[in-house]
């Protein structure tokens, strides 16, 4: 009972950091950890799987729709008004957005 | 993924500028649900952009810069309009109940899921979350930012972001399975 206890709040611990591995956004140590307890745990690994699916599933939505051609074409213009004199933030105003 | 503005000047930066158009669309897209909300977005973040251009910091992230624009006009615009939930508001939306009864002996997801059909429930469910589960996903699935440029865009810590896009993942795929246990 104890041990099923500890496995459960394991489990719970570990569920944030399987989305966080998917997008390598976790700590070598924290990885390698994850990855012993996925070892082990079969319903962790299924939940991996299930949030890998929609990661992936996801990203396939990229690639549609497009912005419409006018769209663009008047982004484009828009671009082309930057004066090639406009100055970027001085560094004295930099220096104060920093303090 | 980060892109670093150019140092080589302004044409430089027209150019990486122009680089994010469709990367820039596609975020606004999945966030406004509808194109030519869209297409509106992206043209208004440039032009909102170039008239605040003297802010930016050459040197500094330019798709993370716009993208930040973009998303701040979106919540000003956008936001009273849609209906939001609150994480803290025990709406089936936010029901992530499924990962307590998870049966261990679950076949996985991925067969079914290369199916065409389920590319649609997956875009039907994703804009089904609310606007505070939906954004780190569009943001880090389809806008391909770190959890770090996406808590800069969205003002939020970074312990938030991660913590909002494993329960949005864990309710997308709690409708998935749901849907592919019915088609069974």
């Amino acid at each position: 009972m104890f041990g099923m206890k500890n496995k459960a709040m394991s489990c719970e611990q570990n569920r944030e950091k399987i989305s966080s591995l998917l997008d390598a956004e976790l700590s070598p140590g924290e990885k390698k950890m994850l990855e012993k307890h996925l070892s082990v745990c079969v319903t962790c690994r299924t939940l991996e799987e299930w949030l890998r699916c929609v990661k992936e599933g996801i990203s396939r939505l990229a690639g549609e729709p497009a912005i419409s051609k006018s769209a663009r074409e008047k982004i484009l213009a828009t671009l082309n008004q930057i004066p090639s004199d406009m100055p970027l933030m001085p560094w004295w105003k930099r220096l104060l957005k920093r303090s | 993924m980060s892109v670093v503005a150019s140092r080589s000047g302004k044409s430089g930066i027209k150019e990486e500028a122009a680089a994010y158009i469709d990367q820039l669309y596609r975020v606004a897209y999945h966030l406004t649900k509808q194109k030519d909300d869209a297409d509106d977005l992206v043209q208004e973040t440039y032009l909102r952009a170039i008239n605040n251009y003297a802010q930016f910091e050459s040197g500094t992230n330019l798709k993370a810069w716009l993208t930040r624009i973009l998303y701040n006009m979106f919540v000003n615009r956008y936001h009273r309009e849609r209906k939001t939930v609150s994480f803290d508001q025990p709406a089936a939306e936010t029901d992530i109940s499924w990962l307590d009864t998870m049966a261990s002996s679950n076949p996985g997801p991925e067969a079914q899921f290369l199916q065409a059909e389920l590319k649609d429930k997956l875009k039907e469910a994703l804009d089904s979350l609310s606007e505070e589960f939906a954004t780190p996903i569009v943001l880090v699935d389809i806008g391909g930012f770190s959890y770090a440029e996406v808590a800069e865009i969205t003002s939020c810590p970074i312990g938030t972001v991660r913590s909002r896009l494993f329960r949005a993942r864990a309710v997308l795929a709690g409708k998935l399975r749901e849907y592919v246990r019915h088609e069974k």
